[in-house]
């Protein structure tokens, strides 16, 4: 399933030289994902894996805000190239499993970040998750003008029910 | 300590899950609710020092407070 190459670093043609990675600090990234801090380049002598993804979703600069640090956050991952016009990124990883592992956390964040061949399915977008969430705590809760459905959830299983979703 | 912030400058889910993880980073503060349609941040604080590091992070996301 993975379209993903390994490469050893070396220089391809149409590529800027392997230069040091850079080491930063995901929350101090402010700007979008083709900034440089984000675009690093990977480990010059080391081994990488290189993922050309399309990513569905992302329309605005804080959508490029979330990617970038979800992808800094994964330690030694990070952006080699990047098209915003396109909404597509290489994204350069010390392993396939931890492009899978990206993916899996950019699509829980309402992104999906696709292969070639791969169609995007409808329905997931921004923060889609969070929003789920905040419906079923609206709910539990009572806000929002879910009040007779709190009333409906009270009767069938107790006015405790809504603590469960005080960690989300 | 309780208070509601108003947030200028977000205008989507995307933007609201920025001021959540910024404020979540701070110890000894918690996102209540993040409204993106009318700007409203409740957050809880345990310090007035800690009300000026939320302020600072909202900020720093590129939103006015």
């Amino acid at each position: 399933m993975d379209d993903t190459k390994d490469t050893t670093g070396k220089r391809e043609p149409g590529r800027t030289p392997a230069a040091p990675a850079k080491k930063v600090k995901a929350d101090r990234i402010t700007p979008g994902l083709d900034h440089p801090d984000v675009s690093c380049t990977p480990e010059a002598n080391g081994n990488f894996t290189e993922a050309d993804l399309t990513l569905h979703g992302m329309h605005c600069d804080s959508c490029g805000k979330i990617i970038g640090r979800t992808v800094l956050k994964s330690e030694g991952a990070c952006i080699r190239e990047c098209d915003r016009v396109n909404n597509r990124i290489v994204l350069a990883c010390r392993s396939r499993h931890q492009i899978g592992e990206i993916r899996r956390t950019l699509l829980e964040k309402g992104y999906q970040a696709l292969l070639a061949g791969e169609e995007a399915q409808q329905g997931f977008e921004a923060g889609s998750f969070h929003r789920g969430i905040s419906f079923i705590k609206s709910v539990y809760t009572g806000e929002n003008g879910f009040e007779t459905e709190n009333l409906l959830v009270i009767f069938a299983y107790g006015p405790k029910a809504g603590t469960v979703l005080g960690s989300f | 300590m309780e208070t509601t912030l108003k947030v200028s400058g977000m205008h989507c889910t995307a933007c609201k899950m920025l001021v959540e993880d910024a404020i979540s980073e701070i110890k000894g503060a918690n996102a209540v609710s993040v409204d993106h349609t009318t700007g409203a941040v409740t957050v809880t604080y345990d310090s007035d020092e800690t009300l000026e590091k939320i302020r600072t992070a909202i900020r720093g996301e590129g939103f006015s407070v």
